[in-house]
């Protein structure tokens, strides 16, 4: 067998020394991933020093230190690449980081203040977003802006063909159309939904360069819940 | 794998407000049976607007169109 085929099972042997504490087998793993995760959280909006700081925080989560707080490996549930999930967590983290910045940047209005007499109601409220809520609403709040702005036919299109396994050819006879253009028009919307999505994004947090694919490992994880 | 539309369709689903806020209706027997019209591509052209507004409202609707193009899919033939 090729040393390719063999890569899954070393990768997990690996992963289960470092569940095991076994340090040498973390220095590999950092060896390993921390110059490709470092590539791409700048290619998204960190300076060097915080893809660092980020990575440093990372590595050392993957520690284990006590029942209470185990290694974050133990999240890691198999279903992709390390790699690939190891990028999603540190961008899930970038993304935090940059949100809590921009909070802690943002004086609290004068209004705000003006309208409240008693000083206990400018203590911040214990129910603000967490940064976990803060992300899965940027997520949802751009995808459903872009869902909106898609046209009803389209729209249609796309649940038939990718959520009901309905065939192209079937679509196509139902609008009397070629099965030609029931595809360019499925294409189109997909298009669409992307550029819209990642322009949301971008208007509100303009730091950020998210690519589509890290917007769908970011939805996918959270989906499954294996973050 | 999943594809792309139904990892974000996936998403909104356990994400979304509405799922919780918004209570998920049945179509009327006459929107039912314009729904099955459409799928089996007999609904006229004037009438399909109006009705693809309603299903990019309440997207719970579309599986009635799917079951319907789903059965006039032609059944195996008979057995040799």
């Amino acid at each position: 067998m090729s040393p390719l085929f063999n890569q899954p099972d070393e990768e997990s042997s690996q992963i289960q020394k470092c569940l095991n504490g076994d340090a040498e087998a973390i220095a590999g793993l950092r060896n390993k991933h921390q110059p490709a995760l470092t590539n791409i959280l700048v290619g998204r909006g960190a300076n060097r020093t915080e893809a660092e700081d980020l990575l440093a925080d990372l590595w050392a989560d993957c520690i284990f230190k006590s029942e209470d707080r185990p290694s974050l490996l133990e999240k890691f549930s198999h279903k992709c690449a390390l790699q690939s999930w190891l990028s999603t967590v540190a961008l899930r983290r970038l993304i935090d980081l940059k949100r809590r910045q921009k909070f802690r940047g943002e004086p609290v209005k004068q209004s705000e203040l003006d309208s409240r007499t008693d000083f206990f109601e400018r203590v911040p409220s214990t129910s603000s977003p967490t940064p976990e809520s803060a992300l899965i609403d940027m997520l949802r709040t751009s995808l459903q802006g872009a869902l909106e702005s898609c046209g009803a036919e389209a729209l249609l299109i796309l649940r038939l063909v990718y959520l009901h396994g309905v065939t192209q050819r079937e679509v196509g006879r139902m609008f009397g159309w070629h099965e030609s253009k029931v595809s360019r028009a499925g294409a189109t919307a997909m298009k669409h939904i992307q550029t819209a999505t990642l322009g949301q994004i971008q208007k509100k947090d303009p730091w950020l360069q998210l690519s589509w694919e890290d917007f769908l490992a970011l939805c996918e994880t959270h989906q499954v819940g294996f973050l | 794998m999943a594809n792309s539309f139904e990892i974000l369709t996936r998403f909104l689903e356990r994400y979304s407000d509405e799922v919780e806020g918004r209570q998920l209706r049945e179509p009327s027997l006459e929107v039912t049976n314009k729904l099955k019209e459409f799928a089996k591509g007999t609904l006229p052209e004037d009438e399909r607007n109006t009705l693809l507004n309603l299903l990019k409202e309440n997207p719970n609707w579309i599986p009635v169109i799917a079951n319907e193009i789903k059965a006039l899919r032609p059944g195996p033939g008979p057995a040799d």
